[in-house]
């Protein structure tokens, strides 16, 4: 069970580290590309 | 789970954190660089700066690559870089090639007995990295739309991908696969350094669509070898999260220099950084070798 456990541990914290980190890296993007659109049409 | 102070020979604690946290950030701007996950250069450097053991270091790197691939993948199907067919198809044969890389690595690992073990799979780095060298410093030929070798390859079956994409030879394909997935399991690298120039001159895909492709191979390989090495107990998420935080940054940063270097420096570059690499572990060989006997 432990092993298990150790297993899972190991897919997915990585798995959600990764998928987690570009999520927030697209929002960064989305919210940038915002701005400069808001920049370019004042 | 591997505790923290059993880890490394040469460091603990903290300071361990912090190594492994630097080196992810190094592969992170590989990564971001040169367009490879960075583990051809960590799993050695794990080995011969920390000390790690190499089995460890491998499990661990698949873990690290499984997070670094999910990340790209995600941005790339967005992006709809990644052809679903070639991409199941690798990744199946590549998930049975990763299963027969890591019985390989167990098997030579109880053939050479522990020390030679070592300098065995330094001496299969520094090869590695040299043949890499070579490859990434010579200009690649281009290739004409339908000329590549798996097209004109007339083994049946032959699978058509839609599209304007032409067809391709099954059993081939599995081939590519089955050889990427070998390394992978074999010396914990993400395998790209087959998929990318295979997808690209033998496949014939765009360079967009082998780098989307090919992550998602990595991603269901790493996936399956991290399973392997992670029911054996050599696999550590202490040195795999430390890796991927430090590789966040990285990326970010290698992002930033890539827009201000040309794309032929950076091949000689990598070759450079590469051959480095392969320099260090050669002395390090040496001085194990001179240890030992």
């Amino acid at each position: 069970m432990t092993k298990l456990l150790n297993v899972l541990l190991l897919v997915l914290l990585p798995l959600a580290w990764g998928l987690g980190s570009e999520a927030l890296f697209e929002i960064v993007r989305a919210r940038r590309k915002g701005k400069e659109a808001e920049h370019k049409s004042q | 789970m591997t505790g923290l102070d059993e880890i490394s020979v040469r460091l603990s604690g903290a300071a361990l954190l912090a190594a492994l946290t630097g080196m992810g950030l190094v592969g992170g701007t590989l990564s971001a660089l040169f367009g490879i996950g960075g583990a051809i250069v960590i799993v050695p450097m794990l080995n011969a700066l920390l000390g790690i053991d190499y089995s460890l270091a491998v499990g661990s790197s698949l873990c690290f690559t499984l997070g670094t691939s999910a990340g790209g993948w995600a941005r790339h199907r967005r992006l709809g870089n990644v052809v679903g067919k070639i991409m199941v198809i690798l990744a199946l044969s590549s998930m049975a090639g990763a299963a027969g890389g890591a019985e390989l690595h167990a098997l030579l690992r109880g053939l050479c007995g522990e020390r030679r073990f070592q300098s065995a799979m330094h001496g299969i780095f520094i090869m590695l990295m040299l043949a890499i060298a070579w490859l990434v410093w010579r200009d690649a030929p281009r290739q004409r739309p339908g000329a590549s070798l798996l097209q004109r390859l007339s083994l049946p079956p032959r699978i058509a991908l839609g599209g304007e994409l032409p067809d391709v030879s099954l059993p081939a394909l599995a081939v590519v696969g089955v050889a990427a997935g070998m390394l992978s399991g074999m010396l914990g690298i993400g395998g790209g350094v087959i998929l990318v120039p295979a997808l690209l001159l033998v496949v014939g895909l765009g360079m967009h669509q082998c780098v989307g492709t090919s992550l998602g191979v990595i991603l269901l390989t790493s996936l399956a070898g991290a399973v392997i090495y992670g029911a054996k107990g050599q696999a550590s998420l202490w040195i795999a999260m430390p890796l991927l935080v430090g590789s966040a940054i990285g990326v970010q940063a290698g992002a930033w220099i890539c827009q201000r270097l040309g794309a032929r420096p950076l091949r000689r570059y990598f070759a450079i950084l590469l051959l480095a690499v392969a320099g260090y572990l050669l002395i390090d060989l040496l001085g194990k070798l001179r240890a030992g006997g």
